[in-house]
């Protein structure tokens, strides 16, 4: 089960990415909603992905168009999402997105790894050694 | 504005002006009459003489144009005030038609206001515009009303003209005042959310990678030293937050956006969030909210108030626990933040609240001294109240209440 990482600032995204990886998550990372729409096609199946970390202001299609696209098609429509934004009105923002969590940047990386773990358990030790 | 003039049915006699004649220029009847009149006989002017010269009198004075004119258009009667309005003296214009005073675009207003008045019917407050001699195009006021003969024919049209130049100039510069400052407060919104987003985003990287680095060092001293630049960023995160905030704030006219909002799991949740700086803090955070609290508020703002209240009682509350306690009374809710710090002081208690004040020394603790100034101006934009009770060395209890109805109608902006 991966996570899908949404988010244009690649600094973030690589810091971010590098911090779940460290943590034992299987990370996927996106620039865009348009690329990551195609990320979940690519395995197109909900089961691949436990949970997507979204970032709302992109440029070429942004979380808004993304999190509309996504609840339109039912492959995917179910998998949970994490607003993960700088805007200062988050939790607003969520609420429009239809998704009960919401973070602020910036990330406070244990209470983001909580909330990723609620969704996406992580293997046992000796599984993720294989 | 309509282009029709708006008319009135006059069927009370009080809306028409009765007049027995259309006074012509006088005659120069002194010098005409041969007739001696007998002195002693001076019987002075009838009832009627009285009247016609207390409403000439009016016209006379009259800060408004006064004309009348007959059916057909033909002016016959021109005050002072016309004068003065359209620059034309009544020499120039009695036995002209009033055509005169129409611009081009507004040649049918004479047949649409005649046609009325023929009917009997008045036009009331009829909003148009009129041509001075100079060309000048005067906004005006119309009020015309029929003119009758002594058998109740009407044979003319008494015309009150007046200017509103003045008031379309102060309606235009309302508007435009209402249009800049709402166009201003537009500005600034989307400055502030931009000026967010690009301070934020660069403090996120920073402090991903912080953490990480903060992972993959083992030697004591460079742990620390991570730790210390994860606290620089925290509060680099944090005073950004207030400055946005403030700027929204103090520019005025921050808008709410109230909706059925759960009190106690506004305090739940921002209990969880600060769980870790309480940590860092060695405090615990025990909230008492056991059911719901409903009311219509704005929940980012309210978040935003208990969070600043909680992160001062675990900044101040000297690593003893804090308590959250959230209730409904009557019309109220009610949520109280007790510490079991070092307390305030009297002398302090209404001071805090104000901006850039803080209880404690800059030296004691970082921050603009704005947290409870933010909070107190949420509140207050709620129709609610804050405050602090406390007894020195006891810690102290900041609540707040807020009326379930939330804010007055108009704070939604």
């Amino acid at each position: 089960m991966r996570v899908l990482l949404v988010d244009d600032d690649s600094s973030s995204t690589e810091a971010l990415c590098e911090l779940l990886k460290l943590a034992g998550h299987d990370v996927v990372c996106a620039d865009n909603g348009r690329q990551a729409l195609e990320k979940l096609h690519e395995n197109h199946r909900e089961r691949d992905y436990c949970v997507i970390l979204l970032d709302l202001m992109m440029p070429v299609m942004n979380g808004y168009e993304f999190r509309e696209e996504q609840l339109k098609d039912p492959t995917i429509a179910s998998i949970p999402v994490i607003v993960v934004t700088a805007d200062g009105r988050a939790r607003e923002k969520a609420t429009q997105l239809k998704s009960d969590r919401y973070f602020q940047k910036p990330l406070v990386p244990g209470e983001l790894l909580r909330a990723i773990r609620e969704f996406c358990p992580l293997p046992p030790p000796e599984a993720r050694r294989a | 504005m309509s282009h029709n003039p708006e008319a009135e049915d006059a069927e009370a006699p009080s809306s028409t002006v009765s007049v027995r004649s259309i006074a012509g220029p006088a005659a120069p009847e002194a010098k005409a009459s041969p007739v001696a009149v007998p002195r002693s006989i001076d019987i002075g002017p009838s009832e009627d003489e009285i009247n016609a010269r207390r409403y000439e009198a009016i016209v006379e004075s009259s800060d408004d144009a006064i004309i009348s004119k007959a059916l057909d258009g033909t002016i016959t009667s021109w005050n002072p005030a016309a004068e003065r309005l359209f620059g034309y003296t009544a020499d120039e214009m009695i036995g002209k038609p009033i055509s005169v005073l129409m611009p081009e675009e507004r040649h049918d207003d004479m047949e649409a206001i005649l046609g009325r008045i023929r009917r009997g019917e008045r036009v009331a407050h009829y909003e148009t515009v009129r041509v001075s001699k100079t060309g000048r195009k005067i906004p005006v006021s119309l009020s015309v009303s029929p003119v009758r003969d002594a058998s109740g024919r009407v044979v003319g049209a008494a015309k009150i003209a007046r200017d509103i130049s003045e008031r379309r100039r102060s309606e235009a510069d309302r508007e435009r005042l209402l249009h800049e400052a709402q166009q201003g407060m537009q500005l600034r919104d989307i400055f502030l959310s931009v000026a967010g987003h690009e301070l934020r985003t660069p403090l996120n990287a920073l402090r991903l990678q912080l953490y990480n680095l903060g992972q993959a060092v083992d030697a004591p001293a460079h742990r620390a030293a991570v730790e210390r630049a994860e606290a620089q960023v925290d509060r680099l995160g944090l005073l950004t937050d207030r400055l946005l905030d403030v700027a929204r704030m103090a520019a005025g006219g921050f808008t709410l956006d109230p909706k059925p909002t759960d009190l106690s799991l506004l305090a739940h949740d921002a209990a969880a969030r600060l769980r870790e700086e309480a940590v860092r803090a060695s405090a615990r955070i025990v909230v008492s909210a056991p059911e719901p609290v409903i009311g219509r508020w704005d929940p980012t703002a309210i978040d935003q108030v208990i969070t600043n209240l909680l992160s001062n009682a675990i900044k101040f509350g000297s690593g003893r626990p804090v308590a959250v306690a959230v209730r409904g009374s009557g019309d109220f809710a009610r949520v109280e933040v007790r510490d079991q710090g070092p307390g305030v002081p009297e002398a302090d208690r209404q001071r805090i609240f104000e901006r850039f004040e803080r209880g404690v020394s800059e030296r004691s603790y970082g921050g603009f001294g704005l947290g409870l100034w933010i909070a107190h101006q949420i509140v207050a934009a709620h129709a609610g109240r804050i405050g602090v009770e406390s007894s020195a060395g006891a810690g102290a209890v900041f609540y707040f209440e807020l009326p379930l109805a939330g804010p007055p109608e108009g704070e939604g902006g």
